[in-house]
């Protein structure tokens, strides 16, 4: 997910350029990215018209445009990928989006009978503060579930071998098992968050599509690409 | 694997409102006792359930007792 001191440079550079309003520049990262990006989307549930209208309105927001509206790359850290951030503001786009049809759920509003706006040209041009914490709740609510759901010991172990740099075998001679069994239990023990987690993601948003490998991208790009 | 758990502890304790702000705790002296003894092999099943319980729910306390084990590695000079 991460990129290179090169490759990080170069997509910094591309961004302070479309920043500054070189169009050109800003025309060369939509064509970079907007096949990768949509392709994110539809893989996570959004439909064809969906993932179009969602990165519309982000290529719209990316630079600097009329009034106070700040621009949605000048959020843009440099601390991970730019696709993978680019990646999750559009998963928290439509996440936000979905939320608000759930909560809908019915004919469109009485004052805009006859409109002929859909609901994303409804949506704020700007990045919503809800839009953002409404993904990191997901993620984080989901897997503290699982984290709470999975056995203590496991937990535990899991925390001295990945957290804390102790190693299967000092487990071994700390708990008198096998190595076997220490290797299988760790293992266990992730393949239940692993599931548990993207089980609880379902009940909470059914639509929404995500792999472990999704979810454990959202996790991080959400924790450093962002602040 | 290993990422991955460290990743997601890491989101965690980045977004987790209850823990935010809070000071890392150390176990009471009866814990960190047990602690020592565990790291050495030295408990029952029992006595390791119970203890791992509290672990689990004070994740802070699992840092003494990797540094229980560690120390352990440095008396004996290895790591494996």
């Amino acid at each position: 997910m991460g990129c290179n001191t090169g490759e990080a440079s170069e997509e910094w550079g591309a961004v302070q350029r479309c920043l500054n309003g070189d169009a050109a520049a800003l025309g060369g990262l939509r064509d970079r990215s907007q096949a990768a990006l949509r392709a994110i989307l539809l893989a996570r549930g959004a439909s064809p018209t969906e993932a179009e209208d969602i990165l519309a309105d982000l290529w719209a927001d990316a630079v600097p445009g009329a009034g106070d509206r700040p621009a949605l790359l000048e959020k843009f850290n440099g601390r991970c990928s730019l696709q993978a951030w680019l990646g999750t503001v559009a998963t928290r786009r439509w996440i936000d989006l979905k939320r608000r049809q759930a909560r809908r759920a019915g004919p469109e509003p009485a004052d805009r009978e006859g409109s002929s706006e859909s609901v994303i040209e409804r949506l704020p041009a700007s990045e919503s503060g809800g839009s953002e914490a409404v993904l990191v709740e997901l993620l984080r609510s989901s897997l503290q579930a699982a984290f709470a759901d999975c056995d203590p010991e496991a937990m535990v172990l899991l925390r001295l071998v990945y957290v804390h740099g102790v190693t299967q075998r000092e487990l071994v001679r700390m708990l008198g098992w096998h190595e076997s069994k220490v290797s299988r239990t760790l293992s266990r023990a992730m393949q239940h968050i692993e599931s548990r987690t993207l089980r609880e993601l379902k009940s909470r948003d059914p639509w929404l599509d995500l792999t472990w490998q999704d979810f454990v991208d959202l996790c991080q790009t959400e924790r450093v690409g962002f602040s | 694997m290993s990422n991955s758990f460290e990743l997601l502890v890491e989101f965690l304790r980045r977004f987790d409102d209850e823990v935010e702000g809070r000071a890392l705790t150390e176990p009471p002296e009866p814990v960190q006792r047990q602690l020592q003894a565990l790291a050495r092999g030295e408990v029952s099943e029992a006595d390791r359930r119970e203890l791992m319980r509290q672990l689990s729910a004070n994740p802070d306390w699992v840092a003494r007792l990797a540094a229980e084990v560690q120390a352990l590695r440095a008396r004996t000079g290895t790591k494996d």
